[in-house]
């Protein structure tokens, strides 16, 4: 409020004395207080002088000398020209300190813009300072607009307010360019002119720290190149090897700026309230205080320099992986790669991979995701109506039915691959309601592949066309099952007395019903290659699966998850893992809220509480605890032999000979046991089981 | 009676702006809602300045903080909004 309307505005009267005496005489408990105003109201108001709700508290923040950058100017405490070297490198360091602060979910006001040089960079006078400003708002800016772009966090992931801060956006991304680079060649021939200049040892330090600074430059220059670019799917596609250039510019500048760091003047370390900041000229922890809503983390921790790095060391690593991204052409192989690359905590590089693949605008998104789609089916199933060789008569209007297929799906799978660009624990919850629409999906494939093979039918030809779609999307759907299952196990939701079921799902329905499509698919695929032979072809010999790999895999991992349900069932029987009192528990209860998402799928159809427990009660019953732990022995034995011919497995084939032994022990009976151990730290859903 | 006379005149200010000086220097104006025996006060609509001076002199942005509770022994001043008589 201007000057000149608070004194036109206001009239005020100093009435203390008289409004304390008059409160005095109130009755202890008794309000002044409109009839409408409740406690309701009054219970969310701010204590004022109270540390924790009091954000605008003085002894919460620290005496900042300097309250915005003119001032500082002003009283000599920030300078704007002749930085020493050890200066540059300092202000640079802790810079990118806060930046990496800033990336790993903190707010802009707490972290980069405690940095007053960064709030008007055209003040500063020596051209490195100004032109690292600038490109350090222009990369900030960029990756707020990626991640904003991608839209897949949430409050825990990264905080989008900007408290209208401004981030140069009247210098074009050019110009910024063209000035990193000529900043960058004078940083260079100022080492290399002190290089030849200083002979002695004494100033060897000033050398090292034109260097540093060339690197720093370097660093700054290429990291904000690889940002540059507003259409992240054209431009990985196309300019890969400009991209991976630069990213391994980042890399080795990036060892070259952590040998340089204790070169820079050290910071000061400042105690604010219960953090230690670390203060070098130019930074005030506190100065946007005031911006932050007071349920805010009110001071956290920067990430110390060496943190700093080995986070943007991971960042272009993981972006380098990124490169070949846009070489895959399936959903399922993108897919796939999507679920380990999301293991990543970094949201920024998240939302990039999702900018790679999809492009930015929804039609687009929609025709590139059609096609990753038609890619997948054709890979996994071989539609025959998609071979251009199929001799069918109505083609057109088979692959305009093919076509709105598609078209149905597509939305879908954009939200299920935007899920991907989420933390693995808001994955697990968004993947449950996709499950409505995957399901009618079946029931829509099912469709399209008997309208098909009644036209083969009637046409009289050969080829087949039932279980094609539909067991493309069968397939997806039970590896959507499965992974919503074992994200469970990764995050750590199951008690110890749930996991027999849970394993029991997963063999004798998940991974059985999958089995029995990927063999079907195989069967499917054979009569459909012979039937596209001409008539007097050789009928080709058997040849091997072309899921074999896959397929054997499986077969272990069933074995692994039968085992499981037979140790985990033999153990609760034997008391050795606790279940919940019986008056407070309802198993059924826990089946159907662990596998009630399940309901949507028709096929496979969900197992019901009573079924299982049929199935379960007659397995108990009919076998005795040593042959219980006998079977699971077997199961183990076979799994780790499968393993152990696979190289890439050696965890798996690990866990699966140590439960294996422990098992052959117990089956013996020799053992008696007090309690067992349940390691689940190398692999989440295959614990390793100690005596 | 005298008591009756105060209770009215509180009742009087509900509603009205009004503007508290609190023992760290800070200058809060709002609306004044409820109060106590105690004195202690319930803003709306509160804004937060940093000191007196910086009403004045308009160097700083008042802080909305919204709905606030001032305890009663940090009051240091209390000002009531008068209307201006021409």
């Amino acid at each position: 409020m201007s000057k000149t309307e608070a004194s036109s505005l206001y009239n005020w009267k100093d009435v203390t004395s008289e409004f304390k005496n008059s409160c005095i005489e109130l009755n202890i408990g008794e309000l002044v207080k409109e009839p409408s105003f409740g406690l309701f109201e009054a219970m969310s108001a701010i204590e004022m002088m109270d540390p924790k709700m009091d954000a605008g508290m003085i002894q919460n923040q620290t005496q900042s000398k300097i309250k915005s950058i003119k001032e500082g100017i002003e009283n000599k405490l920030l300078k704007t020209d002749d930085f020493s070297f050890e200066e540059k490198l300092t202000i640079v360091d802790t810079t990118l300190r806060n930046l990496v602060t800033w990336l790993d979910g903190s707010s802009l006001a707490q972290t980069l813009f405690t940095n007053l040089y960064l709030h008007e960079p055209e003040i500063l006078d020596d051209t490195y300072m100004k032109n690292f400003c600038i490109a350090v708002l222009k990369i900030v800016d960029r990756m707020r607009n990626k991640i904003n772009a991608s839209g897949t966090f949430e409050e825990e992931d990264f905080q989008p307010l900007s408290y209208n801060f401004k981030f140069a956006e009247e210098i074009s991304d050019n110009t910024v360019l063209s000035n990193l680079k000529s900043a960058e060649d004078s940083s260079a021939k100022i080492y290399r002119h002190m290089k030849s200049e200083v002979k002695n040892e004494e100033k060897k330090n000033e050398v090292d720290m034109t260097y540093g600074l060339w690197q720093r430059m370097r660093f700054i220059r290429s990291f904000f190149y690889l940002l540059s670019f507003n259409d992240e799917h054209k431009a990985f596609t196309n300019n890969s090897e400009e991209i991976t250039k630069h990213i391994n510019i980042c890399l080795e500048s990036l060892v070259k700026v952590k040998e340089t760091h204790e070169l820079g003047t050290k910071p000061k370390m400042v105690k604010v309230g219960k953090t230690i900041y670390p203060v070098v000229m130019g930074f005030e922890p506190t100065i946007n205080q005031r911006l932050l809503p007071p349920t805010f983390p009110r001071f956290i921790q920067i990430h110390s320099f060496e943190a700093a790095c080995e986070y943007l060391h991971e960042l272009f690593s993981k972006m380098s992986d990124l490169v070949k991204v846009p070489k895959m052409k399936t959903f399922d192989e993108i897919y796939n790669f999507g679920l380990q690359f999301s293991e990543i905590q970094s949201v920024f590089l998240r939302s990039l991979f999702q900018l790679i693949v999809l492009p930015r605008s929804m039609i687009e998104k929609g025709m590139a995701m059609k096609t990753l789609i038609l890619n997948s089916v054709t890979k996994f199933v071989s539609p025959p109506i998609l071979n251009p060789k199929c001799p069918i008569n109505n083609k057109e209007a088979c692959l305009q039915l093919v076509d709105s297929f598609l078209i149905k799906c597509t939305p879908a799978f954009v939200t299920l691959f935007q899920i991907l660009g989420h933390n693995k624990a808001r994955q697990r919850e968004k993947i449950a309601h996709v499950f409505e629409e995957f399901g009618q999906f079946q029931d829509e494939a099912d469709n399209l592949d008997s309208i098909l093979h009644s036209y083969f039918v009637q046409q009289k030809l050969s080829l087949v066309h039932y279980g094609c779609f539909g067991s493309w999307m069968l397939n997806h759907n039970l590896s959507l099952m499965s992974q919503f299952i074992l994200s469970g196990f990764e995050l750590e939701l199951f008690a110890k007395y749930e996991c027999h079921y849970i394993y029991w799902y997963l063999c004798e329905i998940i991974l059985n019903w999958q089995m029995s499509t990927l063999n079907r698919v195989d069967n499917f695929l054979m009569t459909n290659e012979i039937n596209f032979l001409p008539k007097n072809a050789k009928k080709p010999k058997k040849r091997k699966s072309i899921f074999e790999k896959e397929s054997l895999l499986k077969t272990a991992e069933r074995h692994m998850f039968s085992a499981f349900y037979q140790a985990f069932r033999a153990f609760l029987i034997e008391g050795l893992i606790k279940s919940p009192k019986s008056d407070f528990d309802c198993e059924e209860f826990r089946y159907n809220h662990r596998l009630g998402p399940f309901q949507f799928f028709n096929t496979p159809a969900v197992c019901l509480y009573n079924q299982f427990k049929d199935k379960d009660e007659y397995f108990i019953k009919a076998y005795e605890l040593n042959k219980i732990y006998g079977f699971a022995r077997d199961h183990f034995d076979m799994a780790r032999g499968i393993y152990e011919k696979h190289s890439e497995c050696a965890n798996q084939a690990k866990i699966a000979k140590n439960n294996f032994v422990v098992m052959r022990l117990l089956s013996s009976g020799l053992k008696k046991l007090q309690k067992i151990e349940l390691d689940f730290s190398e692999l989440a859903y295959f614990p390793m089981i100690r005596l | 009676m005298e008591i009756q006379k105060r209770n009215e005149w509180l009742r009087s200010l509900l509603n009205k702006s009004m503007k508290v000086k609190i023992t760290d220097g800070r200058v809060l104006i709002g609306i004044f809602l409820c109060t106590d025996k105690d004195s202690n006060i319930v803003l709306g609509s509160c804004k937060e300045y940093t000191s007196l001076s910086a009403i004045e002199s308009d160097s700083s942005e008042p802080r909305s903080i919204g709905l606030s509770m001032i305890p009663g022994q940090h009051i240091l001043q209390l000002f009531t909004d008068e209307p201006i008589l021409s």
